[in-house]
């Protein structure tokens, strides 16, 4: 709907036109997808780490604790150990998700804690902006009740957001 | 007679993990996701990287998609993100093109020997703020609502049509020479 402007119909006519595809590009784009769907770069990351889970009330808790060592230095940086923890008592399983594990729901499982009733799991943070979720029994989203939101990422799905600031 | 397989079943699997299911989705959405990329970057590399972004982003995410979405929103949405952020590290890099662009906006864009209309188009459109050339694209050139338009943009739908009338506006007044061709 233009308002039938004949030169504005022009416009959108021109702008209509299709890009043709170089099958170069769109080869690229496959390989790219098929090797996003082989590595796990920050499971590998919070594997070498060796982190566990430790109890806590719900919610986030950044635990500022001794650099645990040189070997895996190079691999985190300046990162900072950061608790997450979720109440869900009926939870089979939570996992946490985010942009530092690639949206991953098999990358950062949470452990249950004494009862069961919360989850929790701990995993270093590079400092910045991070935005995160939990996965509940493997598809129910569910943001961070004790972090604020962040802004819509794009997915159409709440995420919750920290921030590490760089002197942690 | 062919039988086209709907989005919806070609996510589910894909997310079942046929990767020819997801390269039918690449195939299907590609030509509209890169018309959108290029129109809005004024790039081909950066559109294609843009387009490639967001398919990587969009398979990697397939869990987190929801049928009561259209899958081709769904994805737009990623790659309008996708296109912001390359168009921010854009200007990042070439400041000195804002103001370029700026001094653009106040000029009409004049008949060029040789140029042609496709060409001013291109033009008027750079010239254009981002969001409105953003909105302008999402509704006139890939025929979104402005419902859908607003769970894409993070818009509300007053702003989103003021920029769809401003845009319009300006573009109509930059190519005004073209009129009578």
């Amino acid at each position: 709907m233009t308002d039938r402007d004949p030169l504005l119909d022009r416009v959108i006519a021109e702008l209509k036109r299709p890009i043709e595809v170089d099958p170069a590009a769109r080869r690229r784009l496959l390989d790219a997808v098929a090797a996003g769907s082989r590595r796990r770069p920050a499971a590998a990351l919070l594997r070498r780490a060796g982190l566990v889970g430790v109890a806590a009330a719900a919610g986030i808790v950044l635990a500022v604790l001794a650099w645990p060592g040189a070997d895996n230095e190079r691999d985190v940086g300046r990162a900072t150990p950061v608790r997450f923890a979720l109440a869900a008592p009926a939870a089979r399983d939570v996992a946490l998700v985010g942009d530092f594990n690639d949206w991953d729901r098999d990358a950062t499982p949470l452990e249950p804690v004494g009862t069961g009733d919360e989850w929790a799991t701990t995993v270093w943070l590079r400092p910045g902006r991070h935005a995160y979720a939990f996965v509940v029994d493997g598809m129910r989203w569910v943001p961070d009740p004790s972090a604020p939101l962040a802004p819509d990422d794009g997915f159409g799905m709440p995420t919750s957001v920290i921030v590490i600031p760089e002197n942690m | 007679m062919s039988v086209s397989v709907p989005d919806a079943e070609l996510v589910r699997r894909s997310r079942d993990g046929a990767p020819a299911a997801f390269e039918a989705l690449v195939d299907r959405h590609y030509p509209d996701c890169l018309r959108y990329a290029f129109r809005m970057l004024g790039d081909r590399a950066e559109a294609e990287e843009a387009v490639q972004d967001a398919f990587v982003r969009a398979h990697r995410s397939l869990w987190r998609y929801r049928e009561r979405e259209q899958f081709r929103a769904w994805l737009m949405r990623i790659l309008v993100n996708r296109c912001r952020s390359r168009a921010a590290a854009a200007r990042r890099r070439l400041r000195h093109l804002e103001a370029f662009a700026a001094s653009v906006d106040r000029m009409v864009v004049d008949p060029q020997p040789g140029g042609g209309f496709g060409r001013a188009v291109r033009r008027a459109l750079a010239a254009l703020p981002p969001e409105q050339r953003e909105a302008f694209l999402l509704k006139h050139v890939e025929e979104l609502s402005y419902d859908e338009i607003a769970r894409i943009t993070g818009a509300g739908l007053s702003a989103l049509r003021m920029r769809v009338k401003r845009a319009r506006e300006r573009l109509a007044a930059l190519l005004e020479a073209y009129r009578d061709d």
